[in-house]
């Protein structure tokens, strides 16, 4: 006899609203749920993973957030901002995991170098190295932003969001959503460094 | 215009893709630095997003493994809505969870072995023994000792030292804090222990739940005390 999760229909996106699923999903309806959660959780799982580093982590991570948004509906200001609602309480519960466990979160393990500005013009090899090392700086710069800055950068960036969906999932003011962009834009600039395209524009390139 | 309302244009413009500011907004980054600064910087956003993507980019372990995190979230989400709680317990919560249930164990274990090998020892002798290493940190004994009310004393007192009745509520004090799912040992013939076996008697202490402890209790109150 076949398992039960075998026999079940996997259900398609049908486009139906966030809205309708997710009031179907409380009144018990399986495939509306099934819907609800295979439309976001690649998004979810992508932001969990990006602070926790680990698979099994951003999984159970997605779990609980998906138990909490469903449990929780009372919370959400904006019926049709479930996506926004659920990548939001993805990020509290990693922010939360990672305080909790209190551990280093090892990256891809390269060293940073300091530019060489004596250096010419670089081979194919040399400068896909240098690329690596600015992203892995960029992205270590990403973590040492402030929580609400780094949620907004990564929201905006990652998963799209407009700054009022962004505002909504961290229930702060539209204002307030882009200054903190601006602001992280600001410190990872240092980071990227001059734009190489720009710099010849102006006439500054080597 | 004010700067805030510039700065909200800029932003916004990264919003919709484009960087480009309306005439407005040029306008008033001319005559204002912190506008041009912020306008300068609000350029680089698409190349920074796209360092960002190519940086890290969006996982894919593969449709079996979408399929199964699907089935498992939403077999959570069905259990918790019909009311109970997720059908696995996140990692951290079970870690979480045993460090309690551990840390509760061995503080119950030492403080009633420590009980036990004290009890054990007849009366007469108990004032011969005070100076012997079983120290517990018993707060109050002297007011206990006195049938005074031992809140607000502070001092570490030697269980050994302690009368039967002051011990009897030392004993009722640690059932009560003791963790009820420790052990499922309802044994009430800890009298029965053989007087050398000091590690087992120990052990098989550390199994006891706060009621059995009090069993305990009132088997030695009859045999020894």
């Amino acid at each position: 006899m076949m398992p039960s999760h075998l026999k079940r229909v996997m259900p398609v996106d049908d486009g139906t609203p966030d809205e309708e699923l997710v009031a179907r999903a409380q009144r018990g309806d399986r495939p509306a749920l099934d819907q609800l959660v295979r439309r976001h959780q690649r998004a979810l799982f992508a932001l969990c993973i990006r602070y926790v580093h680990d698979a099994d982590e951003a999984a159970d991570l997605v779990q609980r957030a998906f138990v909490r948004a469903m449990t929780k509906l009372g919370e959400l200001r904006e019926a049709g901002s479930f996506r926004s609602w659920i990548l939001r309480i993805g990020a509290h519960l990693a922010l939360n995991h990672l305080r909790d466990n209190a551990r280093f979160v090892a990256d891809d393990g390269g060293v940073e170098r300091p530019a060489d500005p004596e250096r010419g013009p670089t081979p194919l090899a040399l400068e896909r190295l240098e690329s690596a090392e600015q992203a892995q700086a960029l992205r270590a710069a990403v973590r040492e932003l402030p929580t609400k800055q780094r949620m907004t950068l990564e929201l905006r960036i990652y998963e799209d969001l407009s700054f009022r969906e962004i505002a909504a999932a961290l229930e702060i003011s539209e204002g307030a959503a882009k200054v903190n962009f601006h602001y992280a834009v600001r410190k990872l600039r240092t980071v990227l460094g001059p734009d190489p395209d720009g710099a010849l524009r102006h006439g500054r390139g080597r | 215009m004010t700067c805030g309302e510039v700065l909200e244009r800029l932003v916004a413009g990264t919003d919709r893709g484009g960087t480009a500011p309306d005439p407005a907004v040029a306008e008033h980054a001319r005559s204002c630095m912190v506008c041009y600064r912020a306008m300068t910087e609000l350029r680089d956003v698409p190349r920074l997003a796209e360092t960002l993507r190519e940086a890290a980019p969006a996982p894919d372990p593969g449709e079996r493994f979408w399929e199964a995190l699907a089935e498992r979230a939403a077999d959570g989400v069905s259990v918790a809505l019909a009311g109970g709680a997720t059908a696995r317990p996140p990692a951290d919560r079970r870690r979480r969870l045993r460090a309690r249930i551990v840390s509760f164990g061995a503080l119950a274990a030492a403080a009633a072995a420590s009980w036990v090998m004290v009890a054990r020892h007849p009366a007469p002798s108990i004032a011969t023994h005070a100076a012997t290493p079983v120290v517990a940190g018993v707060r109050g004994a002297a007011g206990a000792r006195s049938g005074a009310d031992d809140a607000g004393n502070g001092a570490l007192a030697d269980v050994a030292d302690l009368d039967p009745d002051a011990l009897h509520r030392l004993l009722d004090r640690l059932g009560r804090h003791a963790p009820a799912p420790l052990a499922t040992a309802s044994s009430d013939d800890g009298a029965d222990v053989p007087a050398d076996d000091e590690a087992r008697v120990t052990d098989e202490v550390a199994e006891l739940d706060g009621a059995a402890l009090r069993r305990v209790a009132s088997s030695l109150e009859a045999s020894a005390l």
